[in-house]
This record gives C-alpha cells, sequence and structure tokens, in this order.
C-alpha cells in the first residue's frame, strides 16, 4: 500500500474535515483574486475612460483646428505684413497701403519654412477708379505661389491663381458689370477674361477686382513691388499664435510689420479651445476620483487579503490538529508497525497540499467569475500568473499552516497513544 | 529473540510517581508462547511497549536478537519493528477509514514489499476474512476485528508477536481462534509475549508468568534471568 492511498481514503472517509479545509483556501484565494481582478478591471475602465476623454479632447482640438482653417479659408486672410514704415493708421483709411516692398519678400518667407503661416500671398493693391462704370474699386494683384508657410501640406488656396490677362470680380463688381464667366471686360485699358466671382462678403473684396501680380505691377507702373503680403495664421498654435508669427517674421524681414485684421475666427477658436479645455477638465477630475476610489480599495485589499491569507492559515493548523487529535489511535498502530514519523508528517501535509490545491483550483475560478459578474461584464479572462501563483501559493500556505500541528502529531508518543485508547 | 534485562520505568503522575516496570528481566527465544498474567495496572502494557521498542525503559535494556532496541537510531527501531515484531491490541487499533485488506496491508508502508498484496490475500483468506475483504472496521463483527488485527501483525511474517490482551473483548469462540493463531505461530517458530488478565487465554501459552506491581516474581534485577524453556502454569 502506498501513502498515497491513506491520504486519499482518509479524505473520503473525513470528508467534512476537508472539505472545510478547503472551502477555507477557496474563500482565501476566491477573495485574493476577487480583489486583485476587481481591481485590476477598475484600473482597466479607469484606463479606457482616459483613453476615450483623451480621443474625444483631441477630437474636439483637431475639429477646432479644421473648422477654424476652414473659417479661416472662408472668411479670407486674417493678417497682413506690411512694410515697416506704412502707417497703420493709413491702412486702415486707405484700406491699402501706400508702402511698397520688394516682390521677394514673400519668396523669403516661403523658403523660410515656417509653420505659423499659411496661404503667404503677395500682393499689389490700390484704389482706381473704373471709368466705365463710374466706380471707384479695388485693383489687387496676387500672386498665389507660396502656398503653405513652410509646411508640407498642399492646401486649397484662398485665392484663384490667375494668369496675364485673367480676373476675378467681387461680388459687387459682379453685380455692377453684370458680367459672367469668360466674358471680356476693359479695365485701365487693358482687357481681361472673366475667370470667376468671389461671393459677397460685404467687406472691401466685394469691390475689388482680382489679377495677376504681373498685370498689376504693369497696370500700376510698379514692376517687382508689392505693398502687402496676405496670409493666414497658423490654426493650431493657440491663442499665442500672432505672437509667434510676428516673431518667426520679424527674424526674416525686420522692415516689417504684421497686422492681424480678422479677429472673428479666433475668437471662435478661443470660444471652442476653451470648450475643449473645460471638457478635458471634467474628464481629468472624474479619472482623479476614479484614481482616488483606486486608491483606497487598494489600500482596503492590501489589508484584507492578508487578514484573509492568515485567517485561512488559522483555520486549515486548527483543522490539521484537530484532524491529528482524532487520529491518535492510527498514528499510534502506524508507528507501533515500524511507520516512520516522518512518513506520518507527510500524511498530514500531503492532505494539507491538497486542500491548497483543490481550493485554490476552485477558489480562482470562483474569484474571476465572482469579479466579472459583479462587474457586470461577460468572458471571464484567465490571467496565467495568478493561476499559476494561486496554484503554487495556496498548497505552500497550507503546508505551512498544518505544519506545526502536523510535526506534534509525528512527534507524538505511540506509547501514550496506543494506551490513551 | 527477545531479552529484558532489569528494566524499570516509571511514570510521574498527579498522585506522584508510579513505579510501572521494577527491574523486570526475561528472555524469550524462537518458538517460545509466554503469557504474562496480572491485574490491570500491574505494569503488563508497559512492559509489552517497553519490549516492542515503544516505550523507552528508565533502566534496564531490550534486545531483540541481539539489538539492543533503546541505543539504535530512531528509524532502525521503526524498521526493527516493522521487520521483526507484531503487535497485536485488546482494542484492535484498525485504521476505521481503511478496509480489511487495507488494514492488512498497513505494514506494507513502513517496507514496501512488493509481495504484499498476495501476503495479505493468504492471511485474510487462512483468517476466514475473505468475503469481508473490502469492509472498513466498522462493518465487522469484534471477532473479525481481532483477525484483521492478527492478520496485520503477521504481514511482514515477524519473529516475535507482542499481544496486549487480545481476547479482552473477544467473546470465547473468537477468543480460542486467537489464542490458537498465536501458539500456531510460536509452534512455527516464532515468539510470542501475551499480557492478559485472563487465566483462560494464559492456559494456550507456553509458559505463564504472574506480575505484580511491576515486578515478576523471580527476576528481580539481583536475580538471573529465567529461561522459559519449561511450562509454568501458576
Amino acid at each position: 500500500m502506498r501513502i498515497s492511498r491513506l491520504i486519499l481514503q482518509e479524505i473520503r472517509y473525513r470528508k467534512l474535515n476537508f472539505a472545510l479545509g478547503t472551502l477555507s483556501v477557496i474563500v482565501a484565494v476566491g477573495s485574493a483574486v476577487g480583489l486583485l481582478a476587481a481591481l485590476r478591471q477598475h484600473d482597466s475602465q479607469t484606463q479606457k475612460i482616459i483613453n476615450r476623454r483623451r480621443e474625444a479632447s483631441e477630437g474636439l482640438m483637431r475639429q477646432n483646428e479644421e473648422e477654424y482653417r476652414k473659417i479661416g479659408v472662408a472668411m479670407g486672410f486674417n493678417m497682413v505684413i506690411l512694410h515697416k514704415d506704412q502707417s497703420v493708421a493709413d491702412f486702415y483709411a486707405n484700406n491699402v497701403a501706400g508702402t511698397d516692398m520688394d516682390e521677394n519678400w514673400g519668396k523669403k518667407i516661403a523658403d523660410a519654412k515656417l509653420t505659423s503661416v499659411n496661404h503667404v500671398t503677395p500682393v499689389l493693391q490700390k484704389r482706381i477708379r473704373w471709368e466705365q462704370y463710374n466706380r471707384d474699386i479695388f485693383l489687387t494683384g496676387a500672386k498665389v505661389a507660396y502656398m503653405q508657410g513652410g509646411g508640407s501640406i498642399i492646401r486649397k488656396p484662398i485665392l484663384q491663381q490667375l494668369s496675364p490677362g485673367e480676373m476675378i470680380l467681387g461680388h459687387e463688381l459682379q453685380r455692377l458689370t453684370g458680367a459672367k464667366e469668360g466674358d471680356r471686360l476693359s479695365l485701365l485699358g487693358r482687357q481681361f477674361t472673366v475667370k470667376g466671382f468671389k461671393p459677397g462678403g460685404y467687406n472691401k473684396d466685394d469691390v475689388t477686382a482680382w489679377v495677376s501680380l504681373a498685370d498689376a505691377q504693369e497696370m500700376l507702373g510698379r514692376p517687382g513691388k508689392i505693398n502687402g503680403i496676405f496670409a493666414l495664421e497658423c490654426t493650431n498654435c493657440g491663442p499665442e499664435a500672432f505672437e509667434i508669427v510676428r516673431r518667426e517674421i520679424a527674424a526674416i524681414l525686420p522692415d516689417a510689420q504684421i497686422v492681424e485684421f480678422t479677429q472673428l475666427a479666433t475668437a471662435r477658436s478661443n470660444a471652442r479651445r476653451q470648450a475643449a479645455a473645460m471638457t478635458k477638465a471634467a474628464g481629468e477630475q472624474e479619472i482623479q476620483h476614479r484614481q482616488r476610489i483606486g486608491q483606497e480599495q487598494r489600500r482596503l485589499a492590501s489589508i484584507l487579503i492578508p487578514l484573509i491569507l492568515v485567517a485561512c492559515g488559522l483555520w486549515i493548523a486548527f483543522l490539521t490538529f484537530s484532524n491529528a487529535r482524532d487520529r491518535g489511535s492510527e498514528i499510534g498502530i502506524l508507528r507501533a508497525i515500524g511507520v516512520r514519523s516522518v512518513q506520518i508528517l507527510g500524511v498530514f501535509l500531503a492532505k494539507a497540499a491538497l486542500m491548497g490545491i483543490v481550493g485554490a483550483a476552485v477558489g480562482y475560478m470562483a474569484g474571476m467569475v465572482s469579479s466579472t459578474l459583479l462587474r457586470g461584464g461577460s468572458g471571464v479572462l484567465i490571467e496565467r500568473d495568478w493561476l499559476i501563483c494561486s496554484l503554487v501559493g495556496a498548497p505552500v500556505l497550507a503546508v505551512l499552516a498544518a505544519s506545526a500541528p502536523a510535526i506534534l502529531a509525528a512527534l507524538r508518543d505511540p506509547a501514550v497513544l496506543l494506551r490513551e485508547d | 529473540m527477545l531479552i529484558l534485562e532489569n528494566i524499570s520505568k516509571t511514570f510521574v503522575g498527579a498522585d506522584g510517581p508510579v513505579r510501572a516496570l521494577d527491574g523486570v528481566s526475561l528472555k524469550l527465544d524462537r518458538g517460545d508462547f509466554l503469557a504474562i498474567r496480572g491485574p490491570s495496572g500491574c505494569g503488563k502494557s508497559t512492559l509489552l511497549l517497553s519490549a516492542g521498542g515503544l516505550l523507552r525503559p528508565d533502566t534496564g535494556r531490550v534486545l531483540i536478537e541481539n539489538q539492543d532496541l533503546y541505543s539504535i537510531s530512531h528509524e532502525g527501531r521503526c524498521r526493527l519493528r516493522a521487520t521483526t515484531i507484531g503487535f497485536v491490541f485488546q482494542r484492535f487499533h484498525l485504521v476505521p477509514y481503511l478496509s480489511v485488506l487495507d488494514n492488512v496491508l498497513a505494514p506494507s508502508l513502513a517496507l514496501g514489499r512488493n509481495d504484499a498484496h498476495r501476503r495479505a490475500g493468504e492471511l485474510i483468506e487462512r483468517f476466514g476474512l475473505a468475503s469481508r475483504m473490502h469492509h472498513l472496521p466498522s462493518q465487522l463483527s469484534t471477532g473479525e476485528r481481532q483477525r484483521t488485527a492478527l492478520a496485520r501483525a503477521m504481514l511482514n511474517n515477524p519473529r516475535l508477536i507482542l499481544a496486549d490482551e487480545p481476547t479482552g473483548n473477544l467473546d470465547p469462540d473468537n477468543g480460542t481462534i486467537v489464542l490458537k493463531c498465536l501458539a500456531d505461530f510460536a509452534a512455527s517458530g516464532g515468539a510470542v509475549l501475551l499480557v492478559t488478565h485472563d487465566p483462560d487465554a494464559a492456559n494456550f501459552a507456553k509458559q505463564s508468568l504472574s506480575m505484580a506491581a511491576g515486578r515478576l516474581p523471580g527476576t528481580a534485577a539481583e536475580v538471573p534471568v529465567p529461561r522459559m524453556d519449561t511450562n509454568v502454569h501458576e
């Protein structure tokens, strides 16, 4: 006969003792695994919320930037670079600048590959009289060559690139001339083909005739000159975008000054940015709250789990002690027939180890399932490390707990045990 | 086979020290069947446990096959018990959750004999327990329990059987069966030391001594160890 048969037969005979010991391991392992799984799930959910919030916040910001860009494009340029000698008061009074700059200033900005400005468009503008229609209008020659300050993204231009002899009319001028696309119109003695019209914007663009920069320079007798560079400041530089542009342009063109003339898009952008920041702050508040709860749960678990393990150990020790007391006669006779005390010790420790293994396996599954059910989730995840830890740790704990009473049992005097019975 | 040389044992109880054995000496050879009679508390069981290596005497020596039982290691004593001695007790001391077969096989835990199953089967057959082989002790009559205990004692082919009131709980018929078995064992070359308070049981022994107050008459420390070569029925 083998010792294992003795152990299994005894377990069958004293089912309650084994069941109570195993139950305590199930409770201990189940509680520990359940608590840890709950903590893991809490952390995982917190992380999901963080990711969701971050994505939402980033999405909002992206949406904001895109809208800002669209608004910017729709509203036209929002800044103009002028010569520093140009009086801003005069510029506002006349709606055009009187001080010329070299045409290559635009190229300098483009070559600097700045990220703070887009749609760099050198222009030559002048208020002129369109005698044919007896109306003062603005003539704007533009060179749509530098789409991007420095980035590589090709965007749809705010202005259509015009070849010499082509013209685009503002909304009022379209109405005034009654022209249609492809019509030929005469301006300052030069013939132009109408390429298109700009929609009404209730600003000076409505009374502007757009031609190529080269045509304007020739018509106004100012070859190689411009009097402004329109641009769109970057859409993702935040509220301090204008300062960035000013600083970067100053580094390239020290004789330039910048006038920001469109505030609406910026105001909208700031409002959206603020909304995004508030959303982000609210999200972070919730995340901090969840993290606080997580920390409290961890603190609770760090107290509860050792307590449960100690209680389980004490319970197994008590059961082993009780079992050894009940088996006094058996130990006595086994010793009398030559079974060594170390074999007796093995009988008790192996039984405890078995309690640990069975309890760990059942407790682990119970812990994972209950944790999943309590969280309202579905599908129990098997954490291999935890399973191994449970299957090794629980038997070790059970054996340690049982060792003292088992040693006492193994060392009991067989003569006393046999006489006691 | 078995020599007790002037062994003494004193227990300290609530009422002071009790001298359970007082200079007991005896010698048992192969084929001997010695009964020691005496009233309860006279030291019979203490003598038996000391002789079986389960209770170290305060003084004196216990020699089994010329080995001083209490000068060898614990492991050595266990092995000697497993190979040489069989125990039979009044209360049977069967393991309650093992079947008759497993109880008879229990001594193989100590020695791991390959032929243990065959030997157990023979003994179970011999003691008329074949139909009860897979029953638990609680399902057996007292006679069957004692026969199971006897079969267990003989599994490892011991050369000495120490029997402590083996018929104390049995009816006369079953008592006779057990005592005959012990007598047969002695007749086949084994040695039996039987302690009992039953005069009828002692009649089955070749020799019988009466014990009182921890002493065997004529075996005090100062007298020579008696040689059990004649029937001494008191």
